[in-house]
């Protein structure tokens, strides 16, 4: 992809940080003196301060009044208070802090950027920018990344960068890839994600061979497009308009994030992800979701009196430049995603595979993104993607999605998302049968990344299975008891907040999940699948265990530790024979295979 | 560790020499790196234990002698302060005040604050930093726009549009917060 693009001057004529250059060698001196003393007289002793510094004492001005005052200093504090961020977090503070807020500021409505909403200026931009472009910096006297690079990010333009995917991606629109690709020979310089038709794809299909490969359900006949709804934001405006959905942090009408979406400056705009919305109760009867997707063993968390499942099913609006960095699904589910309207860009990677740009821990349980999408493509790590897309051992799959298409993305796969244009899309998460064994492990071995379960909801289940189980003496229920009395005298003696999510109280008390999960599926009289399912995740923990073994090196710092320090080359030697003597146990009890 | 810990020797701008503990200016990131790597050169070479090991001199170039002066200060003052753990009162951030001894301590002249501040960012101390960020956000907050220019020493004047379009935002603010 080409990314040389010219863009509209910053409307303050904040010039990029090189720019400084040009004045450093630039030979007319007194040009040079020009614009230094005028600094000096417009910054004062702020002049020898680094732009993150400045920007650090302005974070803790956080009253709208006092930096508007601030911002009236001097023209060139006037831009760099002009940051948005700066106020977008006042906003947000004042927003969450007190209901008479939200009130007040939804009153007084979105001006078309986080500052002039909440100063509360007059809607007519045009006029106020006709009376503030004299508060602009001249040429070169201001340069700052800190304030160009958000500004030049949110001017991106996708379309104009990522033409040659769209007109590719576009001629397999709705259409099956086989299809496609039996007409006519189109040189496709990146791995493509099959598109297939729904009709084909059954559950049968879908559990024996597609489980844990990406693809994209078509409907090539369905050219009135009845399959999915075909709502665009006027649509739902017209339906909802002062229906509350949750966008980030905040949870705004929806008449009040169509202005927001309309015309904001941010370079990552707020994205509209709601599950809880009583406008969803009702969306969520107006579609069907893909027969070979209903099979869901998420679904024993939320059947009968058991009533514990994480949020799993959402409605996305996002107006373009909005997305989602890198990042593998909660708790090890798969995910269809159907773009209702609009278009979306699809980056994904297998699990083994870090993405470029994105730094992630040693556990994979923390994704260090500290660039922002836009600066993520820009920085050109879309085409180091492009480059690993070449080589098709590494699995790097690019696409678009188009409306009525409805993209699968298996658990573990790291993936991100750009909304090209203005967008509305569903998504489920949900657990596939070949799909339970990798929630298996989850549970088991990455209990800290655990998220969406609430104490309160959890417990009352566990108590609910406990009745229910005829065998009061089985291991698991013995397991259940402690938990719950631990908790018990946990809660008493520190209190803890029963309805937060799980995820952010990891380490009070680890919730039993897999033998909970394991109880949920006996009593759904699945223990075929249970037992199959532990077997697999046997084999997998085996395998793991050998191919961590092999690369073993001896570590100095160990030997250290459990030696001391090593002066006597003898005791060296022999340890070298006792590589990994330690042992490691499996912990699997050979009782559970049970009923 | 059975030899002595070396003292750190610090060298400012216009020469003046400071030695203190290595335990003080740990909490400068930028001079703990220098020691941490100082101190794995001299392991690497020392084959005998009782071996006393050399002072680490470290020049601190960009920082003039009265202000580091005031930072060991503040550095010795605060050796034991846990900034980021349990002790949660004394981490700097919005909703914290800032300590009784620390706003003493900082109630210098405007020029010597900003030059600590200067150094607290050149040595990476961010407990520093972020108090001084916080003084100077709270002394400016409730300022009047002029009292403003004087605390940071702006001279520039606004010409007649400049001041209007000021003049105007500041109408346009209605009922601000």
């Amino acid at each position: 992809i080409n990314l040389s693009s010219s863009i509209k001057p910053h409307p303050l004529n904040v010039k990029p940080s090189g720019n400084k250059f040009f004045l450093e060698i630039s030979p007319d001196q007194r040009y040079k003196q020009k614009i230094t003393e005028k600094r000096k007289k417009q910054l004062g002793y702020l002049v020898s301060f680094p732009d993150d510094l400045i920007f650090k004492i302005l974070s803790y001005v956080n009253s709208p009044k006092d930096l508007l005052t601030l911002s009236h200093v001097s023209k060139i504090i006037y831009c760099y208070c002009s940051n948005e961020e700066l106020w977008k977090n006042i906003y947000l503070k004042y927003y969450n802090s007190d209901e008479s807020f939200q009130q007040k500021f939804e009153k007084n409505g979105w001006k078309g950027s986080w500052r002039s909403s909440l100063l509360n200026f007059p809607s007519d931009t045009h006029k106020r920018d006709q009376i503030t472009k004299f508060l602009k910096c001249e040429y070169n006297l201001l340069c700052s990344d800190t304030i160009f690079r958000p500004y030049q990010c949110s001017q991106i333009n996708y379309h104009l960068i990522f033409e040659k995917v769209i007109a590719i991606e576009s001629l397999f629109q709705n259409k099956s890839s086989s299809d496609v690709n039996r007409k006519t020979t189109i040189d496709i310089p990146y791995n493509q994600v099959s598109r297939i038709s729904e009709n084909e794809m059954t559950l049968e299909n879908f559990a024996n061979n597609w489980t844990n490969y990406p693809f994209i359900l078509v409907n090539p006949n369905d050219t009135d497009r009845k399959r999915w709804p075909q709502w665009e934001m006027t649509d739902l405006l017209k339906r909802f308009p002062n229906e509350r959905f949750r966008q980030e942090s905040v949870k705004w009408p929806l008449d009040f994030y169509s202005d927001y979406y309309r015309k904001n400056e941010d370079e990552s705009p707020l994205y509209l992800f709601d599950c809880n919305s009583d406008a969803m109760k009702t969306i969520t009867k107006e579609y069907e979701v893909p027969d070979c997707f209903k099979y869901d063993l998420f679904q024993l968390f939320n059947k009968d009196d058991i009533k514990c499942r994480p949020d799993y099913r959402w409605i996305i609006i996002g107006c373009k430049r909005t997305g989602s960095t890198f990042h593998k699904d909660p708790n090890s589910t798969s995910a269809w995603n159907t773009v209702i309207s609009g278009c979306k860009l699809w980056v994904m990677l297998p699990p083994n595979v870090i993405p470029p740009g994105v730094s992630v821990s040693e556990d994979q349980s923390e994704v260090t993104s500290p660039i922002s999408l836009a600066e993520w493509v820009l920085s050109g790590f879309f085409n180091d993607i492009l480059g690993m897309s070449n080589v098709k051992e590494n699995n790097c799959l690019v696409c678009i999605t188009f409306p009525g298409e409805c993209i699968y993305v298996p658990a573990g796969w790291w993936h991100c998302v750009i909304n090209l244009k203005d967008s509305i899309a569903l998504t489920q998460n949900f657990i596939p049968k070949k799909g339970l064994v990798n929630v298996f492990d989850f549970f088991k071995n990455k209990k800290k990344q655990i998220s969406g379960f609430h104490f309160k909801d959890v417990n009352r289940s566990i108590k609910s299975v406990i009745k229910k189980n005829k065998n009061q003496n089985n291991r698991r229920i013995e397991i259940f008891r402690d938990y719950l009395k631990k908790f018990q005298e946990i809660k008493e003696k520190y209190g803890i907040d029963e309805t937060e999510d799980c995820g952010e109280q990891y380490g009070i008390i680890p919730i039993p999940l897999l033998e909970l999960f394991e109880e949920l599926l006996i009593q759904d009289n699945n223990s075929k699948l249970l037992n199959e399912t532990k077997e697999e995740l046997r084999q997998l923990e085996k395998e793991r265990y050998n191919e961590g073994n092999l690369k073993v090196k001896s570590s100095k710092l160990w030997d250290e530790l459990i030696h001391g320090r090593i002066e006597n080359k003898e005791i060296q030697e022999k340890d070298n024979d006792n590589q990994v003597s330690n042992g490691f146990t499996f912990n699997f009890d050979e009782s559970d295979d049970d009923e | 560790m059975s030899h002595l810990t070396p003292k750190i020797v610090l060298v400012s701008k216009d020469g003046k020499i400071f030695t203190v503990e290595k335990e003080v200016v740990m909490k400068s990131v930028v001079l703990a790196n220098i020691i941490s790597e100082s101190l794995n050169i001299n392991e690497d070479d020392q084959d005998d234990d009782d071996q006393i090991p050399q002072d680490i001199e470290i020049p601190v170039s960009n920082v003039d002698s009265v202000t580091l002066k005031l930072v060991l200060q503040w550095l010795e003052h605060h050796v034991n302060t846990d900034f980021d753990g349990k002790d949660k009162e004394i981490g700097i951030d919005e909703n914290t005040t800032v300590p009784a001894w620390d706003k003493n301590f900082l109630q210098v002249d405007d020029s010597t604050l900003y030059e600590i501040m200067l150094a607290a960012n050149y040595l990476n101390i961010k407990p520093l930093l972020d108090i001084c960020c916080k003084l100077v956000a709270e002394k400016i907050k409730q300022m009047s726009y002029s009292e403003i220019r004087t605390q940071f020493n702006i001279t520039k004047q606004f010409n007649k549009e400049e001041a209007e379009a000021i003049k105007r935002e500041n109408e346009w603010a209605v009922d601000v917060i």
